[in-house]
C-alpha cells in the first residue's frame, strides 16, 4: 500500500491510498474465507471448497465488495498508526477507483486538535448575586403557607374557602360518590361550581352543568382558610424579631448556601472560565454529530413523557434552529472542555494506579447493589474508571487555584 | 473408440482436490475405456507422464421416487497417478 497525504489542519487530514492488483487478489482470497461457509459447492462440505472453485459460486462483484471493504479498514488503519492520529469522528471514505490493476481510495479523517493552555496561577470566579430576591421572596410565601391555619366553620361559603364536598357524575353506571376537597374560587371543579356554591350551607346539595356531563355534589364541611399577612407578627411566629430581620436572615443564608455550593463547583467553574477563553479548530463533523445525538436524545426522553419537543419549544419561544444552535455551543464547550482536562492530565503528569481503580470500582458496586463477588473488572470498565478518576484530579487540580471573587461587578 | 470420447470430465470434489495435491487426478471416464486407453488421453490432451491408471465403476443407487424407483446413472471412474513434476491445471480444461 503506498499513501499520500493531500491535505493536513489542525483538525483534519486528507490521505490517499492505493493498492495494487496482488493485494487486491489476498483480500479476495481473505473474503472468500470468510463467505465460503456460507456458500454450497457441489462436492463439496461447507466451507471447504478451494477458493478457485469456490470463487464462481460466491460471485466475483460480492467478492471485491468484500475485498474492498477488507483493504478499506486495513488502509485506514496503518495510516493513522503510521500518522499517529486518533480519530474523533467516523472517517470518511470515497471510493476514487477500482478495476483490475488496483484501488484507490481518499479518505478524510478528523481528530481533535492538541492545545496548549496556559493555567494562570489564580483563576477567579464571580460569585454572582442576582435573583438572590426572588428566592427570598419565595421563602416567604412558603413561611406564609405553612402558618396558614385552617378551621371548620359553621356559615355559608366565600370565596377563598375551602369545602369538603361528595359528588357523583349522574348518567353513569355504577357511578359512586367521591369525596374531594375545592378551593372555592380557584377553577378546581368542574363547570360553574364555583359560582354556585357560594352562598351555600354545608348539607346542601345542587347540580353542576358542565359541557358534557351533570354532576351531583352534596357539600359535607366549609372550611375557613386563615393567612397571615407577611408582616411583624408572622415573623415573631416564626421566631424572629422583625420583618426586616427575618428578610435579612434568609437573604444570609440563600448567599451562604449558594456560596457553599459554588465552592464544591469551583474547579468545574474555572474549567468553564478556560474554555471559554480558548480558541482553537475543532473538528466540524464530530460537532454535528455530537448536536445530532443529543438533540435525538432529548426528544427521545421527551417522548417517554408523551411529550413532543416542538411544543416544548414553542412555549419556551424558541425556534428548532435556534435550539439546535443553543445545543452546538454547548457542544462545543465540552469538547473544549475536554481538551483542556487532556491538556492538564498530560502536561501535570496526573496518573491513576491500579488499586485507585479497584477501589472506585468497588466503590460503584456498593452504590449499584451488586455482588462483589460476582461482578468482574473488564478491561473496558478500567478504561472508562481510569479516565474519571484522571478527571476528576485534573478538576481538583483547577480547584486549587480557583478564587472566588465577590463583588457586584 | 477414438481418444476424444474416452475423457469425459473432471471429477471435482473435495476428495479428489485433495488427491490432486498428490499428483493424482479424477476423471469420470466412457464406460467402455481401460486403463491403457485412458493414459494415452490424458498424455495427449495434458502433455503429461502418466505413471499409473487406477480405474472402477460406480454403481448407481436406487433411489425412491414416491411409488417408484429410479437409478442413478452407474459411471466408471479413473484416478490417474503422474509422474512427479507433472501438473494438471483442471480450471482451464473444464
Amino acid at each position: 500500500m503506498e499513501y499520500k497525504i493531500k491535505e493536513k489542519t489542525n483538525t483534519k487530514i486528507v490521505f490517499e491510498t492505493r493498492n495494487d492488483k496482488s493485494e487486491i487478489e489476498e483480500a479476495k482470497r481473505k473474503a472468500y474465507k470468510e463467505l465460503s461457509n456460507k456458500v454450497r459447492v457441489p462436492g463439496f462440505r461447507k466451507g471447504k471448497a478451494p477458493y478457485e472453485i469456490g470463487a464462481p459460486f460466491v460471485g466475483e462483484g460480492r467478492l471485491l465488495e468484500d475485498a474492498v471493504d477488507f483493504l478499506m479498514r486495513k488502509d485506514l488503519e496503518e495510516v493513522l498508526e503510521k500518522e499517529n492520529i486518533d480519530p474523533a469522528s467516523r472517517p470518511d471514505v470515497k471510493l476514487e477507483k477500482v478495476d483490475e490493476n488496483g484501488l484507490v481510495l481518499t479518505f478524510t479523517v478528523e481528530f481533535l486538535p492538541e492545545v496548549d493552555v496556559e493555567i494562570p496561577e489564580k483563576i477567579e470566579i464571580k460569585f454572582d448575586k442576582s435573583g438572590i430576591d426572588k428566592e427570598v421572596e419565595k421563602k416567604l410565601k412558603d413561611l406564609q403557607n405553612t402558618f396558614t391555619e385552617i378551621k371548620p366553620v359553621e356559615r355559608e361559603v366565600k370565596e377563598g374557602d375551602l369545602v369538603d364536598v361528595e359528588y357523583k357524575i349522574q348518567n353513569v353506571k355504577n357511578a359512586d360518590w367521591k369525596n374531594v376537597s375545592v378551593e372555592v374560587g380557584k377553577k378546581q371543579f368542574v363547570g360553574d361550581f364555583d359560582e354556585q356554591v357560594v352562598g351555600k350551607k354545608a348539607g346542601d346539595e345542587f347540580e353542576v352543568k358542565s359541557e358534557n356531563m351533570t354532576v351531583s355534589v352534596r357539600i359535607v364541611a366549609v372550611k375557613e382558610k386563615n393567612v397571615p399577612e407577611i408582616d411583624d407578627n408572622l415573623a415573631k411566629d416564626a421566631g424572629f424579631e422583625s420583618l426586616e430581620d427575618m428578610k435579612k436572615s434568609i437573604e444570609e443564608e440563600a448567599l451562604k448556601n449558594r456560596k457553599l455550593q459554588l465552592e464544591e463547583e469551583k474547579g468545574n467553574e474555572a474549567l468553564s472560565i478556560l474554555a471559554d477563553k480558548l480558541e482553537t479548530d475543532l473538528p466540524e463533523k464530530l460537532i454535528n454529530e455530537e448536536t445530532d445525538s443529543r438533540i435525538k436524545d432529548l426528544e427521545n426522553r421527551y417522548m417517554k413523557y408523551g411529550v413532543r419537543m416542538e411544543d416544548i419549544l414553542k412555549s419556551e419561544g424558541k425556534t428548532l434552529d435556534e435550539f439546535k444552535e443553543d445545543v452546538k455551543k454547548s457542544v462545543i464547550k465540552d469538547i473544549k472542555k475536554d481538551l483542556i482536562l487532556r491538556d492538564i492530565i498530560k502536561k501535570q503528569n496526573i496518573k491513576v494506579t491500579d488499586e485507585e481503580i479497584k477501589e472506585e470500582f468497588e466503590r460503584f458496586l456498593d452504590g449499584q447493589n451488586i455482588d462483589k463477588k460476582k461482578a468482574r473488572l473488564s478491561d473496558d470498565a478500567k478504561r472508562v474508571i481510569e479516565d474519571q478518576l484522571l478527571r476528576n484530579k485534573a478538576i481538583s487540580f483547577l480547584k486549587e487555584r480557583a478564587i472566588i471573587k465577590e463583588g457586584d461587578d | 473408440m477414438s481418444r476424444i470420447e474416452v475423457l469425459i470430465r473432471p471429477i471435482v470434489t473435495e476428495k479428489s482436490t485433495t488427491l490432486a495435491e498428490q499428483g493424482k487426478y479424477v476423471f469420470l471416464v466412457d464406460k467402455r475405456a481401460n486403463a491403457q486407453m485412458i493414459k494415452e488421453a490424458v498424455e495427449e490432451f495434458f502433455s503429461v507422464k502418466v505413471k499409473k491408471v487406477n480405474i472402477g465403476k460406480v454403481f448407481g443407487k436406487k433411489k425412491r421416487v414416491r411409488y417408484n424407483y429410479t437409478k442413478t446413472p452407474t459411471y466408471k471412474k479413473a484416478i490417474v497417478t503422474l509422474y512427479p513434476g507433472y501438473k494438471i491445471d483442471l480450471m482451464h480444461h473444464v
